[in-house]
C-alpha cells in the first residue's frame, strides 16, 4: 500500500492498530497524554485507567420509554387493584398525572436458574435471563422525551454535552483505524427526538462523535464513494499526486503535525472505502446466521440487519455501536401513550429476535466476554393508564439491563415500588449507568475529565457510583 | 530510608513556619509562577513530593517540591533545580524524560507545560513559595490581573530596524527575554493571499491578485489592507467569528428544532456592525439593550437577536426551561463580553474566579422581565408609508368613489356588490403587517429586575427575590450597581438590561476595561492564529495569563482611545511585522518556544470551515456574493439527515447556483448540520464558542474527495482553466496554481502535474483541479 516516507510515530501507530491492541502499543502511547493524542491520531487506542472487562460496547436503545412493568417487572399489586383510580400529583405524567391503575395486558413468566420474570411478548430475550443483570430502579430527571434522551446519553438533561460514545472514544481511541470508532444506526422510521446531540461530541473534539451508519440505501457512510466520475483507479492516482505535492510542502514546513495528520488521512479515508464496505456487507453472513437475528422475518428484518451489522462492526474493532429502536411518531416508537398492547406487541415484535440472536452469536463467538451489551430506553411508563389502554411517561422508575463485558448474570439490583411508579430499594442514576459503562471498559468515571469553560467536565459530571451488585465475582478479586 | 526518616523530624518543625508573600517577586514572574508552574506542581509531584507526602510515608526520592528551599535543596538525586540554567536542572531533564529520569512516572506533561518551566527556571525560577512550607490556597482571585484596570502603557523602545509599529516593539521585547529573534517577511504572493482569507476569508480572484502584485508603489501594503478593510466581505469573514461566540443558530435546539426563519436579521446585524466598524462599546449594548436604547430603529432592535440566538426548548416548555433560557443568556454574555464563565456560579459561587452564586442571580435578574419575541421591524414611518403604499393602490383601480368608499368600510353581507369587491381585492383590504425579527421583548421599560435565588440552581427550591446587581470585583463606584441603575435619584429609573450594558462597557467604573481587553484580544487570535491570552472565552484564574500582558493592555487602551473603533486595531496588528512574517522553522528556535509563544514565526493557519466551503465555490467561479437576507438551505444528502418529516430540512436535492451563497449565508439548524461545516469544526451552536478545536478526520477527506457537489465546483473550476489557458498544458497547470494557490508551480511541481496531465484521460483536468484543493496548502495559509 502506498504510504508517505515519512511517518510519524503516532501515525505509524494508528496504522498498526488495525488489529486489536496490543500491549506494547499500549505502553508506547501511554506516554502520550489525551490532549496530545488528540491533536495527532484522535482515534487511536490506547489504555484506561485499568485493565478493562470489556473493549466495546452495543447499546441497544429503546427510543420512546419502554415499559418495566409490561416488560420485565410485572405487580400484582396493578391487578388487585386494578381500574382504581389515582392522582399521583402534578406535573408527574407528560400529559395528564391521574388515571386509573391498569394491570399488564401481557402475561409473564419466570426464566432460567435466576427465575426472572419476562413477559411473554419476549421471548427470546427470555432465554437469555441468565447472561442478563437487571437494573429495576433506575430514574431521571425529565419526562420529556429530548431532553430524558440527552440526560441517558450524556449525563446532562441539556443540549450540548459530549455522548457516552464519544467519551468512551475520547478515553480508549479505536481498535480499528480504517472504520470509525463509535457507529450509531438510527431507525429508518424517523429520528429520535433531539437529534444528534444524543450521539454527539459536545465540547469534546468532532472526532468523537458518532458516524451515522445506514443499512439502507446506497451509501452507509456519508460520501463513502468516489464520485461517479472518478472511480476507485483514477483517485488512487489523484491521491497519489496530492500525496507527492503535500509531501513537497510539507518537507519546507517541518514542526506541523497537523500537515501531516492530513497527509495520513486520506490514506485512512482510502482505506476506509475499501474496508467499510466489506464490514458492512451483511451478504458475507450464513443463512442461519440472518435467521438467528430474525433477518427472514418481516416486524425483524430491520433491527435484525441492524443488529447483525453491530456486530460485524465490534468484531472489527469498533468501540462503541448505538442501535436505536424507534423512530419519531408515538406510534412507530417505544411511546404508548395510545395502546400499551399493540404499541409494545409490536415493537417486541421488532426486537426480540434479533436481541436474542445477537446475544447468542456473541456468545458462540466468544465475543460476550469482551462486549457490553445494555438495553434501555430514556424512562419508562405509568403504572395508570392514559386513555383507555395506554400508558404515559415515567421518569421515577423503570429497568433496564445489561449482559456480557463483566456483568454477572442473573443479578438485579434495585427494585420499584408496588406500583411500579417510583425506585424503592437502591435507587439509580444515569451517572451509576455511566459510571458502571466505564468501569467496565477500564476507565474511572472520576478521572475521564476534559477542561471546558474554565472547568474540568466528567461525564457523570460531580456523582455516579458503579453499581458493584451487577459485577461479575471474579471483578473483585483484580 | 534514613534520609526518610531525618526529613520527617524536620517537617514537623518546618511546618509551623508561614508561608511568606512573594513581595520581592516582579508581577509578571508572581503571575507567571501561580498560573503555570504552581498549579502543576500541586496537580501532578504533591502526592510524592511534598509536605503532606512526607507525613503519610510516601515522599519519594527525598525530594520536596512545595517550596523553594525544597527545590534548590533537592533529593537522592540532588539538587532539583539551578536557577537561570534549564539545562543543568534535574527537574527538567524528569519532565522531559530525559537521562532514564520519568516524571510525572505515569505520562510524560503536555509540551507547552515542559515549555514553561524550562521558561520559568530561564528567568530564574522565580518563586514566591520563600518559607519552607507552603499552603496550596489560592491567593485572593480579586488581585487576579484580568480584574485590574488598564495600565498606561508605553510602547516600548524598538530601535530594530525590522520593527513596523509600536506592536512589534512589545513583540521583540518579549522575544529578546527568550533569547529569540524574529523571522523577516514572507513574500509578496503569500502577504496577499495571507491578507485576503485574513480579511475578507476569500481568495484573491488573479485580478486581484495581478493588481496587487504589480502596485509598484511603497504602501503597497497598507493600501491593500485599506481596500480588505473597506470591502463588504470583511464583514462577513469576522461576522463569523462573532457568530460562534454568540452562538448563533437558525432553529431552536431541543426536540422539535423549530426553525428560527426571522433570526437572520441578527446576523445581518453583525456584518453591517463590522463592515461600518460600529464602536464596539454600542456593539456590545446593543445586543444587551438595542430594544431598549432604540425602540424606534429596527436595526439596533434586531441587535438583542444576540440574546435570543442559543438553545430553546420550544416543546411544552417548562420552568426549568425558562431557567435554562436565562442561564444560557447569562453565560454567553459572561464569556461573549467579559470572558468570564458566569454559568459555574448557576449551582454553587464560582470555584475559581470572584463570582458568588448570588451574584449569578442578581445578573439574571436584569433578563427576567424579557423574553424572545417576534419584534416588528417597521417604523412608524415605514407603517405611514405601507398604508399610504397600499391607499394608493386602491385609488389607481379602475373603481369610482362610492366603490372605493365601499372596498374600504366594514363589509355588509347584505350588499352583494360590497361582498364582491371585498373578494376581488382582499390584498389590498388587509392592512401591511412589517416583517419582523427574532429578537428580545420587553413587557417592561423599567424597572428594579428582580429574580428568584435558586438553591443549589434548582427552580423547585426557590430562596429569595434579589434584584438586578452585577460583579463586585468589576465595579469601582462608591454606589455601586446604583451607580448604573439610577438616574437622578430616581431608582428602577433605568431598564436594568441597559444598566447592565452600561456596566459592561465603562472603562472607568465598571467592567469596560476588561471588555475591551477581551475583545482585542479576540482579534488577535484571529490574526495570529492564538490569542495573547489563549484562552478567549475565559479570562479568569483557570483560563491562561496573556504571553504579552503590555501589549494586550496596550491594545486595549488603543481600541478605547479610537472610539472602541475595531478597524483602526485590525489595522495595528496586520501592518506590524510580527504580522507579516514567513513561516520558515527554526529548530533552535523551535526549542526554545515550541508553541511559538513569542511569535518568532508565523506558523500556518487553517483556514475556519466556512473559507474552505467558500474558496472551492470562489476558485469554481460559482459563488454568489449577494450579502444579507433569509438564510439559505444548502443541499444535503438525505443519508446525512435524519428522515425529513422531523428534520424539516427542505432542500435535499437542488444543488443550483441559488444554494451557492457564503457559508455565512447558510442556514444553520441545530439537529441538521451542514456535513462539510460541521467536518471541518465549525461548532454546535450550542454555546458560546471562542475558539474552534482544530481536528483532521476522516470525514474531512471523504467529504473533500467524494462529495458530488465539490467535485462539481472542481469540474467548474477546470473548465474555466481550459477555457482561460486553451490547451497548453503547463498553462493549464500555471493558471490553476494561480486561482486556487495564488502563486506559480515550482518546477518539480509543474513536472508532476503535466506528468499527471499527460498520463490520464479527457477528465484529466478536472481531476487535478480537484487534487489542489485537496492539498495542505489550499486550506493551510502560510
Amino acid at each position: 500500500m502506498p504510504f508517505p516516507a515519512t511517518l510519524s510515530r503516532r501515525a505509524l501507530l494508528a496504522r498498526a492498530g488495525c488489529g486489536f491492541g496490543s500491549l506494547a502499543l499500549h505502553a508506547l502511547l501511554a506516554q502520550e497524554s489525551l490532549a496530545e493524542q488528540a491533536r495527532g491520531n484522535p482515534l487511536a487506542p490506547r489504555p484506561g485507567h485499568a485493565a478493562p472487562r470489556a473493549r466495546a460496547v452495543i447499546w441497544l436503545f429503546m427510543h420512546g420509554g419502554p415499559s418495566a412493568i409490561d416488560l420485565y417487572d410485572p405487580k400484582p399489586t396493578l391487578q388487585k387493584r386494578s381500574g382504581e383510580a389515582l392522582n399521583l400529583g402534578t406535573n408527574v405524567g407528560f400529559f395528564a398525572s391521574s388515571g386509573k391503575l391498569m394491570p399488564s395486558p401481557f402475561a409473564f413468566r419466570r426464566h432460567g436458574q435466576c427465575r426472572a420474570w419476562v413477559s411473554d411478548v419476549l421471548p427470546g430475550i427470555a432465554r437469555h435471563v441468565d447472561d442478563l443483570a437487571f437494573i429495576r430502579s433506575v430514574h431521571v430527571e425529565s419526562n420529556n422525551h429530548g431532553p430524558a434522551l440527552y440526560e441517558m446519553n450524556t449525563g446532562f438533561a441539556r443540549m450540548g454535552f459530549p455522548s457516552t460514545g464519544a467519551w468512551v472514544t475520547y478515553g480508549l481511541g479505536s481498535e480499528n483505524q480504517n472504520l470509525p470508532g463509535f457507529v450509531v444506526m438510527t431507525d429508518y422510521r424517523g429520528a429520535l427526538e433531539g437529534g444528534p446531540s444524543s450521539w454527539g461530541a459536545g465540547f469534546l473534539p468532532g472526532a468523537y462523535q458518532g458516524t451515522a451508519v445506514s443499512t439502507r440505501g446506497t451509501s452507509p457512510i456519508l460520501h463513502l464513494r468516489p464520485p461517479a466520475a472518478v472511480g476507485q483507479d483514477r483517485q488512487r492516482a489523484q491521491l497519489d499526486l496530492v500525496r507527492r505535492l503535500n509531501q513537497q510542502h510539507q518537507e519546507l514546513r517541518p514542526g506541523e503535525a497537523d500537515l501531516e495528520a492530513r497527509l495520513a488521512s486520506y490514506e485512512l479515508a482510502y482505506r476506509m472505502q475499501l474496508e467499510a464496505p466489506e464490514a458492512l456487507d451483511l451478504t458475507k453472513e450464513t443463512a442461519a446466521t440472518q435467521r438467528l437475528y430474525g433477518i427472514d422475518q418481516k416486524p425483524s428484518e430491520y433491527y435484525g440487519k441492524q443488529l447483525l451489522t453491530a456486530r460485524r462492526l465490534i468484531e472489527r474493532g469498533v468501540r462503541f455501536v448505538q442501535v436505536f429502536s424507534g423512530g419519531y411518531d408515538d406510534t412507530v416508537r417505544w411511546d404508548a401513550h395510545a395502546d400499551v398492547k399493540k404499541n409494545h406487541g409490536d415493537r417486541a415484535a421488532e426486537i426480540d429476535m434479533p436481541v436474542a440472536g445477537l446475544l447468542t452469536d456473541l456468545k458462540q463467538r466468544g465475543l460476550l466476554d469482551s462486549t457490553l451489551v445494555i438495553w434501555g430506553g430514556e424512562f419508562g411508563r405509568l403504572p395508570i393508564s392514559q386513555g383507555d389502554r395506554g400508558r404515559d411517561h415515567n421518569r421515577y422508575g423503570f429497568t433496564i439491563w445489561m449482559a456480557g463485558g463483566g456483568i454477572k448474570g442473573g443479578a438485579s439490583h434495585g427494585s420499584t415500588d408496588e406500583l411500579g411508579w417510583k425506585a424503592a430499594e437502591d435507587p439509580v442514576t444515569v451517572n451509576d449507568i455511566h459510571a458502571t459503562i466505564l468501569h467496565q471498559l477500564g476507565l474511572d468515571h472520576t478521572k475521564l475529565t476534559y477542561l471546558h469553560q474554565g472547568r474540568r467536565f466528567r461525564l457523570t459530571d460531580v456523582a455516579g457510583e458503579v453499581i458493584q451488585d451487577i459485577l461479575a465475582n471474579e471483578r473483585a478479586g483484580g | 530510608m534514613h534520609h526518610h526518616v531525618a526529613l520527617l523530624t524536620i517537617a514537623g518543625f518546618l511546618a509551623a513556619t508561614a508561608a511568606a508573600p512573594g513581595a520581592d517577586l516582579a508581577p509578571t514572574d508572581l503571575e507567571f509562577f501561580e498560573t503555570k508552574i504552581r498549579p502543576v506542581l500541586v496537580e501532578h509531584c504533591y502526592r510524592c513530593h511534598s509536605e503532606e507526602a512526607e507525613k503519610a510515608g510516601k515522599l519519594k526520592a527525598g525530594l520536596r517540591l512545595d517550596s523553594r528551599a525544597g527545590l534548590l535543596k533537592g533529593g537522592t538525586s540532588g539538587p532539583a533545580l539551578s536557577a537561570g540554567k534549564p539545562a543543568d536542572s534535574l527537574l527538567l531533564k524528569a519532565l522531559r524524560h530525559e537521562d532514564g529520569l520519568r516524571m510525572p512516572p505515569r505520562e510524560k506533561l503536555p509540551a507547552a507545560v515542559i515549555a514553561d518551566f524550562t521558561a520559568w527556571i530561564a528567568r530564574g525560577a522565580p518563586d514566591p513559595r520563600t518559607g519552607t512550607t507552603v499552603a496550596v490556597a489560592a491567593r485572593d482571585p480579586r488581585s487576579h490581573w484580568a480584574f485590574q484596570p488598564l495600565r498606561p502603557i508605553t510602547p516600548p523602545p524598538a530601535a530594530d530596524p525590522w520593527a513596523r509599529n509600536p506592536v512589534d516593539a512589545f513583540i521583540l521585547a518579549g522575544q529578546r527575554a527568550q533569547g529569540l529573534t524574529p523571522s523577516p517577511s514572507a513574500d509578496r504572493s503569500t502577504l496577499i493571499r495571507r491578507l485576503y482569507f485574513d480579511l475578507i476569508g476569500l481568495p484573491p480572484t488573479p485580478d486581484e491578485l495581478t493588481r496587487a502584485e504589480t502596485d509598484a508603489a511603497p504602501g503597497w501594503y497598507a493600501a491593500l489592507v485599506e481596500r480588505l478593510l473597506a470591502s463588504p466581505h470583511h464583514g462577513e469573514h469576522w461576522g463569523q467569528h462573532w457568530l460562534d461566540v454568540a452562538r448563533y443558530a437558525d432553529s431552536s435546539g431541543y426536540s422539535v428544532d423549530t426553525d428560527r426563519p426571522t433570526a437572520y436579521h441578527y446576523r445581518d446585524f453583525v456584518i453591517r456592525a463590522l463592515n461600518e466598524d460600529l464602536p464596539f462599546d454600542r456593539f456590545v449594548r446593543f445586543q444587551v439593550a438595542g430594544d431598549q436604547l432604540a425602540p424606534n430603529d429596527p436595526r439596533v432592535l434586531v441587535a438583542t437577536g444576540f440574546c435570543t440566538a442559543g438553545p430553546f426548548n420550544t416543546n411544552a416548555p417548562k420552568e426549568k426551561d425558562r431557567y435554562d433560557e436565562l442561564d444560557d443568556i447569562l453565560a454567553t454574555t459572561g464569556q461573549a463580553f467579559l470572558g468570564l464563565t458566569l454559568g459555574c456560579a448557576r449551582c454553587h459561587d464560582h470555584k475559581y474566579d470572584p463570582v458568588s452564586q448570588r451574584e449569578y442571580y442578581r445578573l439574571a435578574a436584569a433578563f427576567t422581565s424579557s423574553r424572545r419575541a417576534e419584534r416588528p421591524l417597521w417604523t412608524a414611518a415605514d407603517h405611514a408609508a405601507a398604508e399610504e403604499a397600499r391607499l394608493r393602490k386602491i385609488n389607481d383601480l379602475p373603481l369610482d368613489a362610492d366603490e372605493r368608499e365601499l372596498l374600504l368600510a366594514e363589509l355588509d353581507k347584505q350588499n352583494p356588490r360590497q361582498v364582491e369587491l371585498h373578494r376581488k381585492y382582499a390584498a389590498l383590504r388587509a392592512r401591511p403587517s412589517p416583517p419582523t425579527a427574532h429578537a428580545l421583548g420587553d413587557a417592561e421599560s423599567r424597572g428594579p429586575g428582580r429574580g428568584f435565588f435558586l438553591e443549589r440552581g434548582n427552580p423547585e427550591r426557590k430562596k429569595e427575590l434579589v434584584t438586578t446587581g452585577f460583579l463586585a470585583v468589576l465595579m469601582r463606584h462608591p454606589d455601586g450597581e446604583q451607580h448604573w441603575l439610577t438616574r437622578a435619584g430616581q431608582p428602577h429609573a433605568i431598564h436594568p438590561r441597559v444598566a447592565l450594558a452600561d456596566w459592561l462597557t465603562d472603562v472607568e467604573h465598571g467592567a469596560g476595561f476588561l471588555t475591551a481587553r477581551v475583545i482585542v484580544n479576540r482579534l488577535w487570535q484571529h490574526h495570529l492564529g492564538e490569542g495573547l491570552v489563549r484562552t478567549p472565552n475565559d479570562f479568569g484564574t483557570q483560563g491562561e495569563p496573556p504571553s504579552h500582558p503590555a501589549l494586550l493592555d496596550w491594545l486595549a487602551g488603543q481600541l478605547i482611545a479610537e472610539g472602541w473603533r475595531l478597524k483602526p486595531i485590525h489595522r495595528l496588528i496586520v501592518n506590524s511585522a510580527a504580522y507579516r512574517q514567513a513561516t520558515t522553522f527554526d529548530a533552535a528556535k523551535a526549542k526554545l518556544d515550541p508553541d511559538n509563544r513569542f511569535l518568532w514565526r508565523r506558523r500556518p493557519l487553517r483556514l475556519p470551515a466556512e473559507s474552505v466551503r467558500d474558496a472551492i465555490l470562489a476558485i469554481g467561479g460559482g459563488l454568489d456574493r449577494t450579502p444579507f437576507g433569509p438564510a439559505v438551505q444548502p443541499l444535503i444528502p438525505p443519508e446525512a439527515i435524519l428522515p425529513a418529516k422531523f428534520a424539516s430540512w427542505k432542500n435535499t436535492s437542488d444543488d443550483g447556483p441559488a444554494t451557492w451563497r457564503r457559508s455565512i449565508y447558510l442556514f444553520r439548524k441545530r439537529s441538521v448540520p451542514i456535513p462539510l461545516l460541521q467536518a471541518f469544526d465549525a461548532p454546535d451552536s450550542n454555546s458560546s464558542a471562542g475558539k474552534r478545536p482544530q481536528t483532521t478526520v476522516v470525514p474531512q477527506a471523504l467529504t473533500l474527495m467524494n462529495d458530488p457537489t465539490l467535485r462539481k465546483h472542481a469540474g467548474r473550476f477546470a473548465d474555466r482553466v481550459l477555457v482561460q489557458a486553451g490547451a497548453d498544458q503547463p498553462a493549464q497547470v500555471r493558471l490553476a496554481y494561480r486561482i486556487a494557490l495564488a502563486r506559480q508551480p515550482r518546477p518539480a511541481e509543474l513536472a508532476a502535474a503535466l506528468a499527471f496531465l499527460d498520463h490520464a484521460d479527457t477528465e484529466a483536468l478536472a481531476d487535478f483541479c480537484h487534487a489542489l484543493i485537496l492539498l495542505n496548502e489550499f486550506i493551510y495559509i502560510d
